[in-house]
């Protein structure tokens, strides 16, 4: 088990045949990953590393389905057609890798998400790894074996990193998910711990939140008071040193008050009884060194947490 | 990106609001400009850069006549402003608005930014303008009203009306405050801005007047926003050179205070690895983020703008090499070599794809002051005690 795909996740591609969606399917297909479909206009009928490709996402769902996700490499200009396309065929899973979208754009997004039974990861994220099964996104395949940490992010490489030293530490990780490094994203930290706290294979979480924005201390509190601290929670924060009003990469990463610093938010989330990582080299250790004993099977909050999706 | 306020009240004016008539100096030659009895009701004078907080600072001024306007304008330009807000740094003050002075009755708080909570653009207001916004949200957080803005339909008159009523408008001026409010909205939508604010949003004898204001354009719009480009590009050739250098290359980059030039492959872990610095006593730099899969050109570039950087006592590398491939960097970091020779030791923590090949390249090169490590808490340490005694050799000589 892992969370929002596994071995069996039938996908499409958008953008399939761009330099990056190729480059990354043809990875993602050497791990056994499920690409049935890729779609985009003019490309319909032809070839792409092995699977056939559709003029639209509906001919694709048509002629290739059933299809649990799409995966979308779109480049920014053309990226809000593309996701206005994978929400109307009403695919339940959608994982966004492109980075530069216009907020605007998300925010139509949000809009023609609100009340479907729609999950779109991203954009500008690195996508999702269940290690072993599938990998739908940019998260190099072999840096962390399979095992029950769950990790779910709004950055890249340092979830690469913490994936690492989880490895390292002789552990292994059920399912990466990153959720991207935007202001507005389809799927925030909230959601992501309720299907941890649901996954029987998971048995901890690492939480990676970086300044800017309010996500963090509001996961937290949803982990401390609605899912009970069901699951240990760990959390880094990066930014620290960031100086207040400078975009640090991420179009997201943005200091423009005070509660939304690095300082504030660890300070939050130890309030609310999460084990903060002060150190990124101490990832490892520090999941690693948790007590086995304190990690509870959980099965209480199960049916309940699957009525609030 | 963050306008001058001469710009961003350009662009309210292009959208039919308000502002104070004004002149720009950018020059002595322009003090001509500002000839007698220009504005009989007086002179606000006012420094143009990119930071709040200017009034608690000396760059605003408040003058009577053409002449006292002159003097104030002529001692500002080209003089050194540090704010409160911009972060203990001098900024130069390259231009500088002089505008005519209103008799005001009230001062309101206007802003339209996006709120990250709900994921749509909101529109704020408050009855005590004139202040930091922060300040009023935390005295006073039932004074400030929020109209969440649709990306279809817009802010309907309707919302802004119940607003200027809850704002105590004069009955008289509502008419007025609901066209200028949604002529902002307007300016926000259609030009795809990232932070509208007009603080303070002047009521006068002659209306509402935006007496200040402030602008960001949404980068990730730039593509399909070309007016917001040209500004956008024009205002770049005020930066200094590395970010300047930077912005061309494409990858992100934000000078800091510190010793310890960092670059590093991803914003996440570039963030956490200046924290980590921070950590052991020594301080960052820059954020330099060549990010997931940078070009050669680009890791190059990025090599260049550390070894052209004269403050720096060491340079850390922090690479983890998923996609981006550690013989890359090393072939980038001799390239940048050659043309900008590293002055400073470097230590580089190479980890993933291709490190062999990255530590052949590099130890054929035989460069004496390079350190290369996989483990990461192993080369911070040598880092930071690379520019720890570097300090102290410093303090020494004095």
């Amino acid at each position: 088990m892992a969370i929002l795909a596994n071995n069996q996740t039938r996908v499409l591609v958008q953008g399939l045949t761009g330099k990056t969606g190729s480059f990354h399917s043809e990875i993602s297909l050497k791990m056994g990953t499920k690409i049935v479909a890729g779609a985009g206009p003019g490309k319909g009928g032809q070839m792409h590393l092995g699977v056939p490709l559709f003029e639209t996402v509906e001919e694709a769902l048509r002629r290739a389905g059933p299809i649990d996700a799409s995966l979308i490499y779109v480049p920014a200009p053309f990226a809000y057609e593309a996701m206005a396309e994978a929400i109307d065929s009403g695919i339940s899973l959608i994982v966004v890798i492109t980075e530069g979208i216009a907020i605007m754009d998300m925010v139509k997004v949000k809009k023609l998400l609100a009340d479907k039974p729609i999950t779109l990861i991203g954009p500008n994220c690195p996508g999702l790894l269940v290690p072993g099964e599938t990998r739908l996104g940019i998260i190099p395949e072999t840096i962390t074996p399979a095992g029950k940490i769950g990790i779910v992010s709004r950055s890249g490489t340092l979830t690469y990193e913490a994936a690492h030293q989880i490895a390292m530490a002789g552990l292994g990780v059920s399912t990466v998910v990153g959720i991207g490094g935007d202001p507005v994203i389809g799927t925030d930290f909230i959601r992501i711990l309720d299907l941890f706290a649901q996954d029987p294979q998971t048995e901890a979480v690492l939480l990676i939140g970086e300044i800017g924005g309010p996500m963090e201390e509001q996961a937290a509190r949803h982990w401390n008071e609605k899912l009970k601290k069901s699951k240990p929670l760990f959390s880094l924060i990066a930014g620290k040193t960031a100086p207040k009003g400078k975009r640090m990469g991420h179009a997201g990463a943005i200091m423009e008050g005070t509660k939304d610093s690095a300082q504030h938010k660890a300070e939050m989330l130890s309030q609310y009884g999460v084990s903060m990582v002060s150190d990124l080299t101490d990832i490892g250790a520090a999941i690693g060194g948790a007590p086995a004993a304190a990690v509870p099977q959980l099965k209480i909050t199960l049916a309940r947490n699957r009525m609030t999706r | 990106m963050n306008l001058l306020e001469h710009q961003s009240k350009a662009l309210l004016r292009d959208f039919g609001v308000m502002t104070p008539r004004s002149v720009l100096i950018k020059n002595a030659h322009d003090l001509s400009k500002i000839k007698a009895h220009l504005f009989p009701s007086g002179y606000v004078v006012k420094a143009q850069v990119a930071t709040g907080g200017r009034g608690k600072s000396g760059g605003v001024k408040l003058v009577d006549t053409a002449q006292e306007a002159k003097e104030a304008a002529r001692a500002m330009l080209g003089s050194k402003l540090t704010t409160y807000q911009s972060g203990g740094n001098a900024v130069t003050i390259e231009s500088v608005l002089v505008a005519e002075k209103f008799d005001i009755d009230h001062e309101y708080y206007l802003a339209i930014l996006l709120n990250r909570r709900q994921g749509q653009p909101t529109m704020l207001l408050s009855r005590f303008g004139g202040m930091d916004i922060e300040e009023v949200a935390q005295k006073n957080p039932q004074a400030l009203l929020e109209l969440p803005i649709d990306p279809w339909r817009g802010l309907p008159s309707f919302k802004l009306r119940q607003s200027a009523i809850s704002l105590e408008i004069p009955g008289s001026w509502i008419e007025n405050f609901i066209s200028l409010a949604s002529q902002a909205a307007a300016l926000y939508q259609t030009r795809e801005l990232g932070l509208l604010e007009i603080n303070p949003l002047a009521q006068t004898p002659q209306g509402f007047v935006a007496l200040d204001a402030k602008i960001g354009l949404e980068e990730n719009a730039l593509f399909r926003q070309s007016a917001n480009k040209k500004i956008y590009d024009k205002n770049l050739n005020s930066l200094g050179p590395l970010e300047k250098k930077a912005r061309a290359l494409g990858v992100s980059y934000v000078p800091m205070s510190g010793q310890i030039g960092c670059l590093v492959n991803g914003a996440g872990l570039a963030m956490a690895t200046m924290d980590l610095i921070a950590g052991h006593g020594q301080q960052p730099a820059n954020f330099l983020d060549v990010g997931g899969g940078a070009n050669p050109e680009q890791l190059q570039g990025a090599f260049e703008i550390l070894f052209s950087d004269k403050r720096l006592k060491a340079v850390f590398v922090n690479i983890f090499g998923g996609i981006l491939r550690c013989d890359l960097i090393a072939q980038a970091l001799l390239a940048a070599n050659k043309k900008s020779p590293l002055a400073v030791p470097l230590v580089a923590r190479l980890l993933g794809n291709r490190v062999e090949e990255a530590r052949h390249i590099l130890s054929r090169a035989k460069l004496n002051n390079i350190e290369i490590f996989n483990d990461l808490t192993t080369a911070v340490r040598a880092v930071c005690r690379i520019s720890a005694q570097d300090n102290h050799h410093g303090h020494s000589r004095q």
